[in-house]
């Protein structure tokens, strides 16, 4: 099997160190288009799309393999060895940043550095600890996913893959952007949002940057701080930024964010 | 606002303010910065909400407009596209009032941007969509069901459009055609589904098609054969049918069909069975017939030679009777040997004839009567022994009233020739027994020993020498009569003990077995 088609594998830039950004839930690799080019010259920039999301081998989807994050995380593993990466600089957003903690913790030497841009362990309250949603709230989230999925069909799946040779087609190909298999859309949803990895956080060793953004939705400043209150020796940086995406709403300051902490780790 | 009706001329009701036409739009209008803080809304989105301007633009982020799986999906998905392409169009999300009610909604957004393509502000245009939703809702469920019916039976179902270009395909169908579901849909059936005729192996026509093309129903194909994906041959039934619109147009077809290859191997195994058992039968028949010839063609053939050597010897008597002296002993040795010739053939011909004889029952007789008739048959042999003979009142029985004397006669004639010292005493019995009666004949003679018990049912056995008299073909005679009518005969004795057959007879009226 290919890992570079599995999980349609972009390589930018040709500098020593390896750089692998890692997508969250809900799109695919194209939301780094802001971020990447600030780490061309000294990194060699890895960009992927987890297998169900973006242009990955839809046909590598299995819901059992998949069903847990530590699926996702072995594909992790496997890329950088495809790419030959080791030890990489993993970015992963939101989900993508338990996902590379889980990988981490599973090979450390793979990694150089973790940044985590709005990691969240366990997105539903429990007890004393406060995720911000409650099972029914998920539940609402895969109603809506319902609701907005009924435009989408399998017939639409060859045109997007066509249009991936056929680079005049761009804002066409912008219109898949964000657009997946909604079965898939859903179970990656619930994979997501039901997870629990509160447990992993210290097992962590590789020297890591937790990213917390102001008025996030989907990973409040207490879930952050809670994040590197677990993770030992933990860098912490609070943005200007509002939302869940700051390398789309405020790239610039993402990007300083990130090359103060690579300069000084 | 002036009356409508009363206004004309250039200063009429289309003289709108723009004012007016935002706040009042027939649709919800909110505009915001790109980091989701509310800056306008429109009159109307006020009203459907119950909040005031004030309320909304003192900080408030679109988002937290939304129920909190619509939040959740703004920052995963909305807010993302809008970055990416400016534009996204139909999201349905749910506005949730300043009284807690959700307005379910359909969405359409811009982002405004600079000339250097920076972003400057998202517009949101709202529209009320309670109704489509419920709709939408009801089409949800009713594809839920329709997805986990077909995909709960066990049957293979395949529905095409009217190309025959697969639209559906089930989890059986499926995993017996060998192709993916997803792979499967947008191929021809003809490729995905691949018939042939379970004798020639000759390709046929994909129900499917020949449902497109007749716009007929077809029905069940016997004897047909799926060659999987990877070469598995699976025998199926199958059946297809035209889908038809409310307009009676044809949109395409769905087949049926299902794995009959269990099935298919029973019927195949019984069908075997059913045609070795008729051969079988069949020349047991024959075998049945040739012995029958076999024996009247025997005793005739043989009963030719001993009558010249009986003519001969009677001849002899007459003409040279006089001259032979202690020749004439001899003589009579020969008549002796030559009756008891006579008499073995003429028991050879009963035995087989026995096997084939006996025409079907079509009434029960009394079994007293019988009796009685071999009772009357044996007279001399039962004045000669002082033999007494006793008996229950006897059943109707379905039998040949012939052969049941002739069973009887065999069992007592036996008894009173094979008679210990004592006078012989005979006694006879019938006991219900499931379908039948079970008959015994008991004795108070020499009895038989247990080793013997099997071997004198067989023709032509005799336990004794010349000193009792007897063909040795009499209980297999008995034996042959009762097993044709489904029955049973065995013996139960010692050696000097005395003996006790028993024999049954079908109680009901059937035809014997062939």
């Amino acid at each position: 099997m290919n890992t570079f088609k599995k999980h349609n594998i972009k390589i930018l830039g040709d500098g020593e160190k390896t750089m692998l950004l890692a997508h969250g839930y809900g799109c695919d690799q194209v939301m780094w288009r802001f971020l990447s080019p600030a780490f061309q010259d000294e990194y060699r920039v890895v960009l992927f799309d987890h297998v169900g999301a973006g242009k990955s081998d839809l046909s590598q989807y299995s819901r059992e393999k998949y069903g847990v994050l530590d699926g996702y995380a072995d594909d992790v593993l496997e890329i950088i060895d495809a790419v030959e990466g080791a030890p990489v600089v993993f970015v992963g957003h939101s989900v993508s940043s338990m996902i590379g903690i889980l990988a981490a913790n599973k090979k450390p030497n793979y990694f150089s550095s973790l940044i985590l841009i709005g990691p969240s362990p366990c997105y539903i309250n429990d007890g004393e600890y406060v995720g911000g949603f409650t099972r029914p709230d998920i539940d609402g989230l895969l109603q809506t996913l319902d609701s907005n999925h009924l435009g989408w069909s399998r017939s639409m799946a060859p045109i997007i893959m066509k249009n991936e040779d056929r680079p005049e087609l761009a804002s066409e190909l912008a219109e898949s952007f964000c657009r997946t298999d909604p079965s898939i859309a859903k179970h990656f949803a619930r994979v997501t949002f039901l997870s629990d990895n509160r447990a992993d956080l210290s097992r962590l060793r590789v020297p890591s940057l937790v990213m917390q953004c102001s008025d996030d939705n989907i990973a409040p400043q207490a879930v952050g701080e809670y994040v590197h209150s677990q993770i030992a020796g933990s860098r912490y940086v609070s943005l200007k930024a509002t939302g869940h995406c700051p390398h789309l709403s405020a790239p610039a300051e993402t990007i300083l964010s990130i090359k103060e902490y690579l300069e000084r780790p | 606002m002036k009356d409508e009706s009363t206004n004309e001329g250039r200063s009429g009701p289309w003289e709108e303010s723009v004012e007016e036409l935002y706040e009042f739009a027939p649709c919800g209008y909110v505009t915001t910065s790109i980091d989701g803080r509310i800056i306008k809304v429109n009159r109307t989105l006020l009203d459907w909400l119950g909040y005031t301007s004030d309320e909304l633009t003192a900080g408030k982020r679109f988002s937290d407009l939304l129920s909190v799986g619509g939040k959740i999906f703004y920052d995963t998905h909305l807010n993302l596209l809008l970055r990416m392409q400016r534009t996204v169009d139909e999201i349905a999300l749910d506005l949730i009032c300043k009284s807690g009610e959700a307005i379910p909604a359909l969405i359409n957004s811009r982002q405004k941007r600079d000339s250097n393509d920076e972003p400057l502000l998202n517009r949101f245009t709202i529209y009320n969509a309670t109704e489509r939703r419920m709709y939408e809702r009801q089409l949800l469920a009713a594809r839920d069901l329709f997805q986990t019916t077909l995909s709960s039976i066990a049957d293979g179902v395949i529905a095409t459009d009217p190309a025959g270009i697969v639209s559906f395909i089930n989890p059986v169908a499926a995993a017996l055609s060998g192709w993916r579901e997803e792979t499967a849909v947008g191929h021809l059936i003809e490729d995905v589904l691949i018939l042939v005729r379970e004798d020639t192996g000759e390709k046929i026509e994909n129900p499917i098609t020949h449902a497109l093309r007749t716009e007929q129903a077809v029905g069940l194909e016997n004897h047909t054969v799926l060659i999987a994906k990877d070469g598995r041959q699976i025998v199926v039934d199958d059946s297809a049918s035209p889908i038809r619109d409310e307009n009676g147009t044809v949109t395409g077809a769905v087949l049926v069909f299902r794995d009959v290859s269990d099935r298919r191997r029973t019927q195949i195994a019984l069908d075997q069975a059913r045609d070795e058992l008729i051969k079988t039968a069949s020349e047991l028949k024959r075998s049945n017939e040739d012995l029958s010839q076999f024996a009247h063609i025997a005793s005739h053939d043989l009963r030719s030679p001993l009558n010249t050597v009986s003519t001969l010897t009677e001849l002899i008597e007459r003409k040279y009777g006089d001259k032979l002296g202690d020749g004439n002993k001899l003589l009579g040795h020969i008549g002796d040997a030559n009756r008891r010739m006579s008499k073995l053939i003429e028991d050879l011909l009963l035995y087989a004839t026995a096997a084939t004889q006996g025409a079907t029952v079509v009434e029960t007789i009394d079994a007293n009567l019988q009796l009685e008739s071999a009772i009357d048959n044996l007279q001399a042999a039962i004045a000669d022994s002082g033999a007494a003979i006793t008996h229950e009142d006897l059943p109707a029985v379905a039998i040949d009233g012939t052969s049941l004397v002739q069973i009887f006669q065999n069992l007592i004639g036996n008894a009173i020739r094979y008679r210990s010292a004592e006078t012989p005493r005979i006694h006879i019995t019938a006991r219900p027994m499931d379908e039948a009666w079970l008959f015994s004949c008991r004795d108070n003679g020499i009895g038989i020993a247990p080793s013997y018990h099997a071997q004198v049912f067989e023709p032509f056995k005799r336990l004794h020498g010349a000193e009792i008299p007897g063909s040795g073909i009499g209980l297999a005679v008995c034996k042959k009569i009762i097993q044709r009518y489904g029955g049973k005969i065995w013996v139960e004795s010692f050696k000097d003990e005395g003996a006790t057959f028993y024999f049954t007879i079908p109680a009901r009226c059937s035809t014997p077995a062939a």
